[in-house]
């Protein structure tokens, strides 16, 4: 009798623990496929899934399958897994361009229900910095959980730009002190001093500036970084005529071919005679290697060159390294007045992909997806995914930035980017750079990702390429991009669009500002 | 009676699979080319507004003069190199074998892959060419960052990997032709360039016809060492036909005005290849 009576109460237990343990583990058991950008293993964007992937599947007991898409299949599969109906993906990791075509056909779910449910890892949306937030979101509603967060900054050798002998013959010929430039001036300035000469003595004239500039091969971003001061104009609230790059948002008339873009596109093709002529069939990786083996002076990229630069298989400069924000313009063009502005306007960027997962509508498994999601994005994972390196995953999280490059507000600490290799001062200026491109602006230049983005962007890069090789003047490259995005926008319905630009840029809100919590 | 229906059992899974497979994809992307279907919403009758659009459109018409220059040059210096070697390896050697294998190599290479490749051989600062000429103290080229010569590099390419397909032909032809004709112009005391000429092209004129055939259409259709290897660029300098269908139809899904470009493709390359193969029987008088 009392062996039964232990038998039942062992029964009894056992159920108990097993309830508890499928409590803590609601989605055991199950598949989910998740389409990444193609990293690798141990690549960008990519690697970081596979890295936590044992983790995580020991936690849920969910089998996680990676599939890993080219850049440029990306966007292509993802949508003819959406449009099919298909539904390979419980979720994907893709660039934000995307997000107006997601959104307007409900092919993703927003994520706010979850975030503060106990049964997910916690993370905080107002981790990131403001402006890119705002890229994680549409219509007030949040899709995303942290994960990457991209922006184009300078990057330059603090070897020579502080060499004694550079720094006597650049105040010569040019009569000011020789710095990481600040301003366009000082940018073609120095990208001029540097190029076209052995600086570095290995018997081969150097570069002043490296840039990508194939088409098809992500160079539009360098224009738009170029051109963001002389365009966007900082103001209070984002309306017709301020914190606006590339449309007016009442009328959807494209401004791509305003004023302000044609002289930016003149100074970019000056810049680009700045580096050598071979980067005109160069794409992005292309254009990090002369900088990495020390033939070029300056370059402006993604936070990628930032992590490279501390890898001994593809650099020589680590410890040679600063980073500042992109430059600043001494002028900007007002629409509203018609008149150019003589004022330095320091425009911040969100430029690049902004890499984070989102939640297919067509997924049985939608919250299994987002438990991995939040997985990454806990505060303490997605810091030391950002101090690899390798991740793709770049600082905008307040969490990233150390206090020492962030007046006191960041919260994070030097030592976990050193213990990864970075050089000290090579970290702390690559975050500070970061850090003033996110916080402490006069604006932003806002991202494109309304429907027909892809195809705009296609126009944009054809006809900046066209002007680089001179088949095309600036002006009339501009006004032929204008041409073909009023052609796209009455296509797909102008009102449609301009519902989608205003909501996707904060139309009639205040500008994003950084608020210390 | 039970025979004729068993033959008509047994072509029936080869009909299928042509009307699945060929008729019904032909049918459906023509009515498409006279809509509007971007996916998301339905689509939307046009009539022949694609077909005037893509008559209109200036990167349509660049994308055309550009296949036209690459089909034109590929076309020619593959079937004249290819000949040229067909010509060289048509006799006794020692390690024929070896030497045909090695010519023929380059055919297996995937266009892709050969892009990428090419990307490293006409680098312009840290390539092996760029090395070579700075070694021979000749000029720098700018293999892709011109427009004029990023075509050229492209060309280049093809012809390295598609010119032992037509000296693959013409070996097979050089070596299956009779013995007789050719030994009886030798007797009567031909030189080399008359037994070329009057022996040798009119006997290969099948094969030749048969090669450039094959490779017009390949040429014509050239997508992947564009796309690899300048990604059309710079500017639209080498932006084929082909890449330009590809991005109008899965990058910017505009369905219906890729299958009215896909059309008058269709159109262009069935009036090349029936104004070659005219062209040839009225030179030669074969069927």
């Amino acid at each position: 009798m009392k062996a039964v009576r232990w038998g039942v109460l062992g029964m009894v237990l056992f159920s108990l623990v097993g309830v508890a343990f499928a409590a803590a583990r609601p989605f055991a058991g199950r598949t989910i496929t998740l389409g990444v950008f193609a990293g690798g293993t141990r690549g960008a964007i990519s690697g970081p899934f596979y890295y936590f992937r044992s983790a995580w599947e020991q936690l849920t007991g969910v089998r996680l399958n990676i599939v890993e898409i080219p850049f440029d299949q990306l966007p292509t599969k993802i949508k003819t897994d959406l449009i099919t109906r298909a539904g390979r993906f419980d979720g994907f990791v893709p660039c934000a361009t995307i997000y107006g075509d997601l959104v307007a056909n409900n092919w993703i779910v927003p994520v706010d229900p979850w975030i503060r449910d106990p049964r997910f890892p916690r993370w905080d949306p107002n981790d990131m910095g403001p402006p890119v937030r705002q890229l994680y979101r549409w219509g007030g509603r949040q899709y995303g959980a942290n994960y990457d967060a991209d922006a184009w900054v300078l990057y330059g050798r603090r070897d020579l730009l502080n060499d004694p002998k550079e720094k006597a013959a650049f105040r010569t010929k040019y009569g000011y002190e020789l710095r990481l430039p600040r301003t366009i001036k000082e940018l073609l300035d120095v990208s001029e001093f540097f190029n076209n000469r052995d600086w570095n003595g290995d018997g081969r004239a150097d570069f002043g500036i490296v840039l990508p500039l194939k088409v098809s091969a992500q160079g539009f971003f360098f224009y738009l970084a170029f051109a963001a001061p002389y365009v966007v104009v900082p103001g209070p609230t984002v309306d017709e005529y301020h914190n606006v790059f590339f449309f007016n948002p009442r009328t959807m008339e494209p401004i791509i071919n305003s004023p302000g873009h044609v002289k930016a596109l003149e100074d970019y093709i000056r810049l680009t005679k700045n580096g050598p002529r071979a980067q005109l069939g160069w794409d992005l990786v292309e254009s990090w290697d002369p900088f990495l083996k020390g033939n070029a002076a300056l370059t402006y990229s993604p936070g990628d060159i930032g992590s490279l630069a501390k890898n001994p298989d593809r650099s020589r400069i680590k410890g040679k390294l600063t980073a500042g924000p992109m430059p600043a313009s001494t002028e900007y063009y007002d629409r509203r007045t018609g008149r150019w502005v003589q004022r330095l306007n320091r425009v911040g960027n969100l430029l690049g992909c902004s890499w984070h997962g989102l939640i297919s509508s067509l997924s049985r498994n939608q919250e299994a997806i987002y438990h991995l999601f939040a997985y990454l994005a806990e505060r303490p994972r997605l810091f030391q995914i950002t101090t690899f390196g390798w991740g793709g995953v770049d600082p905008g999280k307040i969490y990233d930035f150390p206090p020492e490059v962030s007046n006191g507000q960041g919260t994070g600490s030097i030592q976990a980017y050193l213990r990864q290799g970075f050089d000290r001062q090579d970290a702390l200026d690559w975050l500070r750079a970061y850090w003033q491109n996110y916080y402490e602006m006069d604006a932003w230049q806002e991202y494109l990702r309304i429907p027909g983005a892809p195809e705009m962007i296609n126009s944009l890069d054809l006809h900046i390429s066209q002007a680089l090789v001179r088949r095309e003047t600036p002006k009339q490259a501009l006004d032929a991009v204008a041409r073909e995005w009023t052609e796209i926008v009455n296509k797909l319905g102008r009102e449609r669009l301009r519902r989608a630009y205003q909501e996707s840029i904060g139309y009639g809100r205040p500008a994003p500002r950084y608020r210390p919590r | 009676m039970r025979d004729e229906g068993i033959k008509w059992v047994l072509l029936l899974p080869a009909v299928g699979w042509i009307l699945t497979f060929t008729v019904y994809p032909l049918v459906f992307s023509l009515l498409l080319s006279f809509q509007n279907w971007n996916l998301t919403s339905p689509p939307i009758w046009v009539g022949a507004a694609n077909y005037v659009r893509a008559l209109q459109d200036p990167r349509m018409h660049n994308a055309l003069r550009i296949t036209a220059l690459f089909v034109g040059a590929t076309v020619l210096a593959e079937l004249l190199l290819g000949f040229v070697l067909a010509l060289l390896f048509h006799r006794p050697m020692r390690g024929i074998r070896l030497l045909r294998a090695v010519v023929v190599a380059p055919l297996f290479a995937s266009p892709i892959a050969l892009a990428f490749l090419g990307m490293m051989l006409f680098h312009e600062e840290d390539g092996p060419l760029a090395h070579l000429f700075r070694a021979l103290g000749l000029p720098k080229v700018h293999w892709l960052s011109d427009p004029t010569t990023a075509l050229g590099s492209v060309v280049l390419l093809d012809i390295w990997q598609w010119t032992p397909f037509a000296f693959l032909v013409f070996l097979a032809g050089l070596e299956g032709l009779p013995d007789e004709p050719v030994e009886a112009a030798i007797v009567d005391g031909a030189g080399r360039w008359a037994l070329l000429r009057h022996v040798l092209l009119p006997l290969l004129a099948p094969v030749i016809v048969t090669a450039l055939l094959f490779k017009f259409i390949y040429s014509v259709k050239v997508f992947d060492l564009a796309f690899g290897l300048t990604g059309g660029g710079p500017g639209i300098s080498t932006e084929v036909l082909a890449l330009y269908i590809h991005r109008q139809g899965l990058e910017f899904f505009n369905l219906g005005y890729a299958s009215a470009l896909s059309y008058l493709f269709l159109s262009l390359v069935s009036a090349g290849c029936i104004g070659l193969v005219l062209r040839v029987r009225q030179l030669y008088g074969h069927s």
